[in-house]
C-alpha cells in the first residue's frame, strides 16, 4: 500500500494525498495514469481538469490572473479533501491547483479520485470542486484588450453548498 | 499583527502586507482603525458585505471575532478559484 502524504498530519482512510498549488503546468494525462498505477484495488478512477476560457464577466479574453494567499489555500485544501474522506471511501486524492499568469486553454485545476467504486469517486470529486469554488482562497482578474476585472463569485457557486 | 490584502482589496489599499502595531480587539475594531489612516483604506473598507476575513487562516465570518491573540489578520473578496 502507498504512503504518499504532502501534509504532516496523516489523514485517516487515504493512501495517498497529493495537494499541489504551482505556478508551473502540469499534464493531466500523466497524473490520471499515474494514479492507482500498479494497484490491483482501485475499481473507479474519476478525473476533473478546469481550463482558463476566453470568455467570462469579459469577452475576447487575452490572459488570467490567479492570485492565491499561500498558507491559507493549502491548509483550506487540506481541510475540504479531509472533509470528503469523512464522507466517502476515496482511497487516492490528487489535487493541484494552479497561480499566476494564464491564458486561455491553460490549464487551471485538476482533480483526480480513485477508490473502490465509482459513485465514492464522483461524488467526493463533486463535494471538492464545490467546496473549493467557495472556501479556497484563490482570486481571478481577467484582462482584455480593454482592460481587465475581479471575477465575482458566482451565485450559482454559493447554491451548490446547499446541496451538501 | 501582520495584515495581508488580496485582490482588489489589495489593489485599493496599496499593498498586499503590512505590519501593524494595534490596541484592537475585535475584526471590526481593525477595519475602524484602518479605514482611518487614508481614503485608499476608507475605500477599500466601505462595503463589507464584499468583505471576507481570516484570522490566522481561518475564515471568520462574524466581524465582532476577538483578534487579542491573532498573529494574521487577511482581508479579500469572495473567492473565485476553482
Amino acid at each position: 500500500m502507498q504512503k504518499k502524504l504532502h501534509f504532516s498530519h496523516q489523514l485517516q482512510g487515504v493512501d495517498v494525498l497529493s495537494i499541489k498549488i504551482q505556478e508551473d503546468d502540469f499534464d493531466p494525462g500523466l497524473i490520471y495514469n499515474l494514479v492507482g498505477k500498479d494497484r490491483k484495488d482501485i475499481g473507479a478512477k474519476v478525473a476533473f481538469t478546469g481550463l482558463v476560457k476566453d470568455f467570462f464577466e469579459l469577452d475576447e479574453v487575452t490572459n488570467l490572473y490567479i492570485e492565491h494567499y499561500p498558507s491559507m489555500a493549502k491548509a483550506q485544501l487540506k481541510n475540504i479533501c479531509q472533509s470528503a474522506l469523512e464522507r466517502w471511501q476515496i482511497k487516492e486524492i490528487h489535487l493541484v491547483h494552479r497561480f499566476g499568469l494564464l491564458k486561455p486553454g491553460d490549464n487551471i485545476v485538476n482533480l483526480v479520485l480513485a477508490s473502490h467504486n465509482r459513485s465514492d469517486v464522483f461524488q467526493g470529486g463533486t463535494f471538492i470542486m464545490d467546496y473549493l469554488k467557495s472556501d479556497a482562497p484563490f482570486w481571478k482578474k481577467e484582462f482584455n484588450r480593454k482592460g481587465s476585472a475581479w471575477v465575482n463569485q458566482s451565485l450559482d457557486d454559493i447554491q451548490k453548498m446547499d446541496l451538501w | 499583527m501582520q495584515v495581508y490584502y488580496f485582490s482588489w482589496v489589495r489593489e485599493k489599499v496599496g499593498t498586499g502586507h503590512e505590519e501593524i502595531q494595534t490596541n484592537s480587539n475585535t475584526v471590526k475594531d481593525l477595519i475602524d482603525e484602518l479605514s482611518s489612516k487614508g481614503e485608499n483604506y476608507t475605500l477599500a473598507f466601505s462595503n463589507l458585505e464584499h468583505i471576507k476575513v481570516a484570522v490566522d487562516q481561518v475564515f471568520v465570518s462574524d466581524f465582532n471575532h476577538p483578534i487579542k491573540n491573532a498573529k494574521e489578520i487577511a482581508f479579500f473578496p469572495p473567492v473565485t478559484g476553482g
